[in-house]
Order: C-alpha cells, then structure tokens, then sequence
C-alpha cells in the first residue's frame, strides 16, 4: 500500500508493532518511492533479529561501519539478561550519541537526516544512532562581508556546524539554544538562539508564537522566515538583521539580541534590529576607533548622497536654474544639446543601466566579469555620451550616486526604490517633491518597530551613550552600556 | 490594506500637478542682462541671452534680441511673442537703465533681488557692442566689482531708497564705467 | 505620562512651532506682540491646571485652543501656499500643491506622536545648522545703517501669537511639559528673531513676502560655488510650516476624540 504524506507528523499516530518483519515493511512501504533508503539486517547474538535503516549518501559509511555494523556483528549477548534497545544501546553499540524513542515521526526525521534507525524484533522502541556523514561546504569567508582585518569565518549550511561556531565564542552556559521545526514538507530546523540573562524574554516569546504561526511547505532558506515573521512586511526597510558571520551573531548576542539559525542556509537572521545597524561595517570594531568613526560617517553621508543626488541633479536643471552657479549652468546647458531624452527619462534610464550591469557582475562568471565591468562602465557610457544619447553631468551624477549606493550594502533595496521616487517626485514637483518624499521617508523610519523595540532607538534618547555606536564608533572604553532594549544595560563591571 | 492605497494615491496626486513648472533648461534663452531704453512713446527692451541651439557645433551662442512696445510691459510680451524659445532669467546677472528709472521693473516677475542695475547713455550701443568674455552683463558685473568692491547697485539696495547708479557706457570700443554725483533712483 | 527622556523633542518642535512663522508676516507688531506669544503659552497651562478642576473652564479652554488650532493649521497652511507658489513652483497648480500639503499633514497628524517628536528633533538639529551657517555667510551683507529704522518693525502677525497657544495643549495629553515648552518657544523666537535681524540688515526694508528671509538669503554668497542658498530657505520654510501644521492638526484630531470619547487623557501609549 503506497502512502501518500507530505510530512513526518503525518505518522504521529503510528508505532511499531514490536514485530520486526511488519517494521520494516512499514517503513519500506512510506519510502517506497525513495531509491536511496538502505536497509541491513543484523543478527545479534544467536539470533536476535534486527534491521539498520538509513539513507545512502547522508551517513558516514566508516563510522557506521565501526560504531554501530562492527558492533553489533560482533556482539556477546548474555544468556540471563533481556536484550532490548537500552541494553543495547548502553553496552553494545560504540556510537557517541544514541537515542532511544518510540515516536515514528522521531525515527523517520532520523532517517531523514543521516542518522541510522536500528529496529530491534520485539521491541516497540527504535534506536536513532548519529552517523550524520553528509557533505558541507566548509568554512569559508562570506563573500558580501569581507574584512581587511579580523575572523575571515563564515556559516556554512549546516545548523549544527553553524551552532559549534557560535558556542566557540561564547563559551557559556548562558547560551540558550531552542529548537524549533518549520515547514510541513522540509521539517527545517530552525535554532532560536539567546542568551538567557541579556534577552527580553517577552521579545522571545513574540518570536517563538511567531514561527509557530509560520505554514509554509518548506524553508530553504532565511528569507523564507523574514517575510513571515518581520513587522511592516511591506517596508523597504529591513527590520531583522541577516549576516553570515559567527563573530556578529556573537557581538549581537552579547547586546541581547536573539539569533535564528536555520539549517540549510549559512544566513543566520538576527533581532531586533536597528536603523543605525545599516551603516555598521563588521570591522568598524576590529580596527581604530578613529578610522572605524570616520567610514561610518563616510557611510550615512554616502546613504544621503546616494539617494538625493540624482533626484535633486534632476530638480535643478529641470525647474531651479537660479540655484546652479552660472558657468555650471551653461555648462550643463551646452553638454545637453542633442540630447534626444529629457532629463528625466535620461535619468531615469541611468539608473537603470547602472543596475543592471550590477545585476550583470553578480550572475556572470568572474574571470568574464572584470572585463564586462570596464566594457560596460567605461566604453558604454563614453560612447553614449559621445554619441549624444546621455549627457556628461547627468552621467556623472548617477554614477557618483551608484558608487556611494556601494558604501550601504544592507539597504541596497530601499536605496534602489527611494531614488527612483526621489527621482519622479523632483521631475514633478522640483525641490518640493524632494522635501515632501525625504520628510514622509523619514517620518516613516521614526514610526518603524522591530519586534517591539524603536527602529531608530538611538533618536528616543539622544545623549552620548545610545548615540555612541551611531553615527560614529566610540573607544572601547566608552563602551559602558548595552543598547537600550536589553535588560541587563551594563556591559562593564556588572 | 488600506495603507497598499495610500501610496498609489499619493503617486496620483503628485502625477496631478503635471509638471506644469518642469522645463528643460538647453530648450530656452539663458538670459543675462536685460537693456530698457525708454524714448518719448515708445519703450525698446534689449535682451542678451545664451543659447544651446547649435547641434552641429555643441556650443552657446549669445544671441541679442530686441523689442518694442508703448512701456516694458508690451514690449517684453511681444518679444516673448516673438521668440521660439521661452526667456529664463534665472542667469539675469545686469539690466541697463537708458532714460527711465527703475520703477518699470516690477513688471518683469522674475527679476531677482541681486540684480545689478546700471545705467546707461545707449542700451543699443552697449548691446551691439564687442564684449570682453563674450557676456555683455557679466562683463558689467565684473567691471564694477574691480573698481569699486561695496557695490550698492543691487536691485534690493536702490529699491525705495536713494542711490546713487553707477553708468556704464561703449566708447570707441571699450567699455567705459563711471559713476554719476548727482542722485538717482 | 510622558517618557523624561523626550524632553529635547519637546524643546524641538516648540522650537520649530514658533519658526512655523519665518517664511511671512502681514500686519504690523511691535514688542508687545512678542511677549505676548510668551506668555499665550503659560496662560494656557494654568488654564489647563485650573480646569482640570472647573469643568466650565476646561470646555471654555478646550473650544478656545481647537479655533486657534483650526486658525493655525489653516493660516500656516495658506502662508506656506502662497510662497510656494508665487517663488518655487509658480506654474503648478495651487490646488494639486495643497491637497497634497495637506496630505501629509492629516497623514502625520493620524500617526504616532513619538514619530513627531523625533522627527522634529532631527530636523531641529539641521535647521539650527542651515540658519547659523547662514547668518555667519551673511554678516558681510549686514549694514547697520538700517538698524535704527526697521528693527522694531517686526510685522509679526497674529498668526505667530495666537497658534502658539495650542502648543502646551498639544503636550497636555502626555504631561504638561511647562519647562522644555517654554524654553523650545523662546528659543524658536531667538531664531526667528536671528532671520529678522538678518533680513531687515541685509535688504534694508520691513520683513514681509516681498523681501523676507528667503530673499535675504538668495543675496548672499559663498565664493563662486554657493551662490544661491535659496534651497536650504525652501527647505527651512517646509519644515517649519509642517511641523506647526501637524501639531495644529494633531490638538484638532484630540480635541475631537474627546468630543466622542469624553476623555481626553485617554490615548494610545507613544
């Protein structure tokens, strides 16, 4: 009888019979259509029936030759004791981690994710024995957060790796780790992460109530649960952090923020999280304070720049030719001429070029992409201006605008649509339509929360010790206080 | 829901207003001095502009447009009357006075309140003139902040005050700059 | 009860409250009318304290300061309209510029408070900037001889005093903040005070539509460069007349929760 499910928790009401030929044509029969599940009968003893169930490819083949074939292969059974799974379990098999379970949604997620069911004749309990042996990628630098100085570690897609590199930095029992399962097909683990003495429990509680409300087929990755969970799910803004980086889900733990590891991606998602926190460069804290200040200054003035300046280039030479210097003014109006497009299309179309080459570098191959980078920057655009299409300023303006769009990588998004508005609205409504649009944005930014706490917290209170790590990095010795969401604030002495 | 209305509208809103102010600024005359000579009945308006509409070439050309009427009023909206190209005075560094005083100005709108105002024996002949940088009215500009640094001939200082205008006239191919003892408005 | 901490925010958009009225003037003051805008403020406050016992003189005070709101957020309205269209966009229509004007301010009056008072906070910190970096460019353009003239001819009209009134009332549903109120509105007169000074000195004439702080602007410069500063005016005037827009909006929004709800300290938290 084929069986057709779309989960494991569609086998929570069904248990072993105890009897080991009906077992394993159960299971035989739920992974009928599965070409890669491998089962091995094994006598123990003198003739104490039992069965492995694994999937080939997830297991690692040696290991479970040693710890669990070799053993039990191997194997005196005494004539006066009953031999069931816990004997079994405690005296037999060499394996580190062995559990014990009667639920057949636990034997089949073991089996799902390379651990080795063994079934033993005349016991309702199974044995899930780890023998996980599948692939990762390895420990690689993240290649969207490089640093010149400081730990080049990055995640990779296995959760349980990802949890071994955030507990090497904090080596604490405070480190709470809660596991949760999301998705009714993928059944993906997904690891709330805290530490128990700094978060806002109630910021726990709100998350946990919100990824139990999550029905989704399956997670493949943390996007997945950011679309599900984040308040204002519309805003351009990210209201939860993302990061591939065991140091800064560290740092972020030890501010009281809370971390949600999720298998099969190396994103590990971070909250609640602040406005200021778009600016903040990984290595702002493992270089001088001073140049750490200055990029991070560099940074919102880029952010400002990289959304204004082609709206505001756009506004002047459209409707304010009385703000433009003189010489400027006859410059621009002299490089216009046989321009086919107006100004604002012209702009527009830049905007748009730009992105697309971006777009372009991210998709092509490397060794193709330097190459088209200085094809499609540089000749493109001089043999545009060249050939009339575009004009020089405007050029110039949009691909200053495009450089520093670079310094805010984490609001690429809202960066990318702001200006487009930014853009129409100047073509429309001159300067005005930029006053109207940067003060409803900003307006909007002020009213954001993220899960409870203040997007801009730093503006609710502005004195020296919540605006320390804003627009600038303050010395370590500064650093006396957690953000002000955490309950516990003092980071020093307390 | 309702806020997914809330930005369509505002897009709606703004898209209302129909660029009614959006100009393209190499599709007008960049003008920089304006000349008003007031003789009996009749009232010429000379204007220098610069304009982008050499294709071949890419370069401005200053142009010198002129026009009457029985006071400024007619005169400038039959040279608006006439051009092709709309007038912006945005770049309006000078306007040369040639026996009128200032009062004719507030007709024209546009007119910025750091205007330098000049007067002059012969707004035609400082027109037709050769200029020194190829701009009649920066030429002006520059010449009274080289002989004299406090320049009390902005339009906002002579306004309902008395002031004394300094007069700048074309003599035997050079532009001569004087200033007048008596009063004048 | 209000949170301490925004005790800055207050000063702020008092501040910004009483720079509502850079951008024009109409009739005639003289410094009578200044003090007056000081004190409209304090006499609202004890009006508030006492009707919280009287109830005759809490409705009297509640109708008083909602026409002084609708007086505000129309007057602010039309000052800010009628500059927008006769020096910025002069072509648009009036009608498109003020529905969406008026968009905003019903947009940000319905939303949250705490939303207002940081944003005004922030622009407080960039107009405070943008006025002094002007002032000190300016002071070549001074000349002192217009100082005996024109200083005392503050033409500040009725729409700078009366409104200010409705500010305490704005605060009193959260706590009546007397002290940051205050010395936001004094401070917001000092600046305002700083644009006279420097528009009167500069063009030498009384401060109204014709030659006001933008104009006295538009005449300065910096170097060759900075020429025409008249964007950061536009930029000032907006903010300023918004802010004061959303607060006459926002105490007009409350007093008409009252009227159904008959609790007017009954609000949502920040």
């Amino acid at each position: 009888m084929i069986v057709l499910s779309c989960g494991v928790n569609d086998y929570k009401n069904v248990t072993l019979s105890g009897k080991i030929d009906k077992d394993i044509a159960l299971f035989k029969n739920i992974f009928s259509r599965d070409a890669v599940l491998r089962t091995r009968e094994i006598l123990i003893g003198e003739g104490l029936r039992c069965y492995m169930i694994f999937m080939d490819g997830m297991v690692n083949s040696a290991q479970q030759g040693e710890t669990v074939v070799e053993a039990l292969v191997e194997a005196n059974l005494p004539n006066d004791c009953e031999v069931n799974c816990k004997y079994i379990a405690q005296n037999i098999l060499f394996a580190n981690e062995v559990t014990e379970t009667s639920k057949l949604p636990d034997m089949l997620r073991a089996i799902l994710y390379g651990d080795t069911l063994l079934i033993v004749d005349k016991n309702k309990t199974a044995l899930t024995i780890n023998t996980k042996g599948w692939r990762t990628r390895g420990i690689s630098e993240p290649d969207s957060e490089r640093v010149l100085q400081g730990p080049r570690e990055g995640f990779d897609e296995a959760a349980m790796f990802n949890l071994a590199m955030i507990r090497r930095k904090l080596l604490t029992p405070d480190l709470c780790i809660e596991l949760m399962r999301i998705g009714r097909r993928s059944d993906t683990l997904v690891f709330v992460c805290y530490l128990g003495s700094l978060a806002n429990q109630n910021t726990v509680k709100e998350l946990k109530k919100r990824l139990e409300k999550i029905n989704i087929d399956g997670i493949l990755d943390s996007n997945y649960i950011t679309e599900n969970i984040r308040d204002n799910k519309y805003s351009l803004l990210k209201t939860m952090g993302s990061t591939e980086r065991p140091d800064i889900v560290a740092a972020r733990l030890l501010e009281g923020r809370i971390a949600l590891v999720v298998d099969g991606t190396p994103v590990v998602l971070t909250l609640p999280y602040l406005f200021s926190e778009n600016f903040q460069s990984d290595e702002d804290y493992y270089i001088n304070f001073t140049l750490a200040s200055f990029t991070r200054a560099l940074r919102w003035i880029c952010f400002f720049i990289t959304v204004s300046v082609p709206g505001v280039f756009v506004a002047l030479v459209t409707h304010h030719f009385d703000l433009l210097p003189t010489h400027f003014a006859l410059t621009v109006a002299k490089l216009r001429v046989g321009v086919p497009i107006s100004s604002v299309i012209e702009c527009l179309s830049l905007v748009l070029a730009f992105e697309i080459l971006k777009e372009a570098g991210l998709r092509m191959q490397q060794n193709l992409g330097h190459a088209l980078g200085v094809v499609g920057g540089l000749v493109v655009g001089q043999a545009a201006v060249e050939a009339g299409i575009i004009s020089a300023p405007m050029l110039i303006a949009v691909a200053f605008s495009a450089i520093a769009g670079l310094m805010v990588p984490r609001l690429m998004s809202a960066v990318f649509y702001l200006r487009i508005f930014i853009i129409v609205a100047c073509a429309f409504l001159g300067l005005w339509g930029f006053f109207v649009l940067s003060s409803l944005f900003v307006i909007r930014v002020f009213s954001l929360k993220s899960f409870g706490v203040d997007y801009t917290e730093s503006f609710a209170r502005p004195k020296f010790q919540t605006l320390k790590d804003t627009f600038f990095r303050a010395p370590w010795k500064f650093m006396k206080t957690r953000p002000m969401f955490n309950k516990n604030r003092f980071r020093k002495g307390k | 829901m309702k806020k997914l209305f809330v930005l369509p509208l505002i897009c709606f809103v703004i898209l209302l207003c129909g660029c009614a102010d959006y100009r393209e600024i190499d599709k007008g005359y960049l003008v920089t001095s304006i000349g008003i000579s007031n003789q009996e009945n009749t009232t010429s308006i000379f204007v220098e502009a610069l304009s982008s509409s050499d294709v071949i070439s890419k370069e401005i050309t200053r142009v010198v447009l002129t026009e009457t009427g029985k006071n400024l009023k007619e005169a400038y909206k039959n040279l608006q009357a006439s051009l092709v190209k709309p007038l912006y005075l945005e770049q309006l560094g000078a306007v040369f006075l040639e026996n009128t005083d200032i009062t004719p100005l507030s007709e024209i709108k546009q007119l910025k309140l750091d205007v330098y105002v000049v007067k002059t024996n012969s707004a035609k002949a400082l027109f037709e003139g050769e200029t020194i940088s190829g701009v009649l009215g920066y030429d002006v500009i520059s010449l009274i902040k080289t002989q004299q640094k406090n320049t009390q001939n902005q339009l906002y200082k002579i306004q309902n005050k008395n002031q004394t205008l300094p007069t700048v006239d074309f003599l035997n191919g050079k532009m001569v700059l004087s200033w007048a003892k008596e009063n004048d408005k | 009860m209000i949170n301490k901490n925004y005790t800055l925010h207050i000063f702020a958009t008092g501040a910004l409250f009483t720079l509502g009225n850079a951008i024009m003037v109409s009739s005639q003051f003289g410094v009578v009318n200044v003090v007056l805008s000081i004190v409209m403020p304090i006499l609202t406050i004890l009006l508030l304290k006492v009707g919280k016992k009287n109830k005759a003189i809490l409705t009297a005070t509640v109708v008083l300061v909602f026409l002084l709101a609708v007086y505000g957020v129309i007057t602010t309205g039309m000052d800010y309209l009628r500059f927008l269209t006769t020096q910025q966009m002069p072509k648009t229509n009036i009608i498109v510029l003020s529905a969406i004007f008026a968009a905003i301010v019903i947009a940000c009056a319905a939303g949250k408070t705490h939303a207002l008072y940081k944003y005004s906070l922030f622009i407080f910190a960039i107009l405070v900037v943008i006025i002094l970096l002007l002032f000190v460019g300016g002071i070549k353009n001074l000349e002192f001889k217009y100082f005996g003239t024109n200083i005392f001819e503050f033409s500040f009209s009725a729409k700078l005093v009366l409104p200010l009134a409705v500010l305490p009332f704005f605060y009193a549903k959260d706590n009546i903040s007397v002290k940051p109120t205050l010395c936001g509105v004094l401070f917001g007169a000092l600046l305002l005070f700083t644009m006279v000074v420097q528009s009167n000195l500069t063009l030498g004439t009384r401060f109204d539509i014709s030659y006001s702080y933008y104009h006295s602007v538009g005449v300065i410069s910096f170097g060759s460069l900075f020429t025409r500063q008249d964007g950061l005016v536009w930029f000032v005037f907006f903010a300023t007349a918004l802010v004061r827009s959303i607060v006459c909006a926002k105490v007009i929004f409350n007093i008409v929760r009252f009227f159904f709800s008959g609790n007017i300290y009954k609000q949502k938290p920040l």
